[in-house]
């Protein structure tokens, strides 16, 4: 009998309260759904959440991938390594004496890449080669100012004036040239390699 | 008090706290015998009993509504207005020894679906309660949720801002390359048949010592150019930015010129090397200083 008489009185009394709240978050919370639907504003939060979770996790990944990380590969430090790997290569490549070519040529060609390499392989040994050591070619190379011309994270274009000083058998005081030229870098292995190569 | 209430206060044996109701009670009750006394008794007991479970019971209840409620509403710290009804429904207290042991056990099973085992001090005021609550798994995770999202969203927009940044740059960059290119070109170029024009649009390019030493020299520069009959087309062949700042940059420029007068028709192409110094004026991007490379 006690039992039964203390459900009642609880059933009215919890009835009582749940009255109650929902007037009090009718007042308080006017943007949220209507208190008649329970399940679905039970489970609002967690959706919300995860939605603005989602959200903001997917809105970081993509400035950060389209944005940010390029940004990275193209920066003032990226554009000074381009800028010494084509001088350093631009001199290593206009850069031989008679006697140590061989030497010379192996240098330059860990500055080159691609069809680059290929061509100056071959150039080197069918025409630089035989003339060099038959008039004795003794040239050497010097940057003179060097700038970035474009730069993306996978490839680069540098303008550099070069002088370039020859001397040889028939021209013993040397002849001097002054030229510009537009090296072509393509990074590879985190390196950034020569792989175009033209006078202007 | 009622009747039933200090009958049972005495049969409990609390006559020592009730001294008065004691001497009351033996002088109206005289009459009544020992067994209609127990019988009374008993039923009076239970029915305090009742009335402390259904107080307590409904207490319980209501605080374990309120904490659902109060866990959906999470971290929202909103200062709920405690239903005052529910208090006087549960204040109907007695002081019974039995009371707290009954009160204990309802609660205890009330509240084991709440998973929330803080309601131990059932006497105290519900505002000093809540303080000392620890925030529940759910809430936890939520806060967690949406201070991860906010630095997330943080980050994103520090990295956008950034992004802006360095395009604007580009831009300036790309600005001043075209500049260059532009007022090279300019000066480099003459045509004898309007060397008076030509001669201007480079006075219109340029600014600062560079524009006033032109100025100077336009006079000797447009009748020598007149005299000689010469034409000369200058044709940038690279550009490229060697230093920057907000208003000014130094530009490496390769550019060829093909030069024919009247005498020899046309010459060969000449390459030059200039490193051209480019700066803001009056919102226009002028060449304030050009030198060849050597």
């Amino acid at each position: 009998m006690t039992t039964e008489v203390t459900d009642e009185v609880i059933d009215d009394v919890v009835d009582d309260v749940i009255d109650d709240d929902n007037a009090a978050e009718e007042a308080e919370e006017v943007d949220e759904t209507p208190p008649r639907r329970p399940a679905l504003r039970r489970l609002l939060v967690p959706i919300v959440l995860a939605v603005l979770l989602l959200g903001s996790a997917g809105l970081a990944s993509w400035a950060y991938l389209t944005q940010f990380r390029p940004d990275q590969q193209t920066d003032a430090a990226v554009a000074a390594e381009t800028i010494k790997a084509a001088s350093d290569g631009t001199v290593a490549l206009l850069s031989y004496t008679p006697e140590t070519l061989d030497k010379d040529f192996a240098t330059a060609k860990a500055h080159l890449t691609g069809d680059f390499l290929d061509y100056y392989t071959k150039f080197t040994t069918d025409v630089v080669t035989p003339a060099a050591k038959q008039k004795s070619v003794k040239t050497s190379a010097a940057v003179v100012r060097a700038a970035v011309a474009e730069l993306k994270p996978d490839s680069a274009m540098v303008l550099v004036f070069l002088n370039q000083s020859t001397t040889s058998k028939e021209n013993v005081d040397g002849s001097f040239t002054a030229s510009a030229v537009k090296v072509s870098l393509t990074k590879v292995n985190g390196a950034w390699l020569i792989s175009a190569f033209d006078p202007v | 008090m009622s009747s039933s209430q200090r009958t049972s206060s005495v049969l409990n044996g609390d006559a020592g706290d009730y001294p008065n109701v004691i001497d009351i009670d033996i002088e109206k009750d005289q009459a009544t015998t020992r067994d209609e006394a127990l019988a009374l008794a008993d039923e009076a007991e239970a029915e305090a009993a009742e009335a402390e479970a259904i107080a307590a019971a409904a207490r319980a209840r209501a605080r374990a509504i309120r904490l659902r409620r109060q866990a959906r509403v999470a971290a929202e710290a909103a200062t709920v207005a405690e239903p005052v009804e529910i208090e006087e429904t549960a204040a109907v207290e007695v002081d019974e020894p039995t009371a707290p042991d009954i009160a204990d056990d309802v609660v205890a099973e009330t509240d084991s679906d709440t998973d929330d085992s803080e309601l131990v001090d059932v006497g105290e005021k519900p505002a000093r309660r809540r303080r000392f609550r620890r925030p529940g798994l759910k809430a936890t995770a939520a806060a967690l949720v949406v201070v991860l999202s906010l630095g997330l969203l943080g980050v994103s927009g520090w990295m956008m801002w950034q992004h802006r940044q360095t395009v604007a740059e580009q831009q300036r960059s790309a600005e001043f390359a075209a500049a260059a290119r532009q007022g090279v070109v300019t000066l480099m170029s003459l045509n004898f048949s309007h060397a008076k024009d030509d001669v201007q649009r480079i006075i219109d390019n340029t600014t600062g010592d560079f524009k006033k030493d032109f100025e100077g020299q336009a006079g000797d520069f447009t009748k020598v150019a007149q005299d000689s009959k010469v034409i000369t087309e200058a044709t940038v062949n690279s550009t490229a930015v060697q230093s920057m700042t907000r208003d000014s940059a130094t530009v490496l420029v390769a550019v060829t010129t093909r030069v024919s007068n009247v005498a020899s028709k046309e010459q060969a192409p000449r390459s030059w090397r200039l490193s051209v110094d480019v700066a803001r004026d009056g919102g226009q991007i002028k060449l304030a200083k050009v030198e060849f490379v050597p």
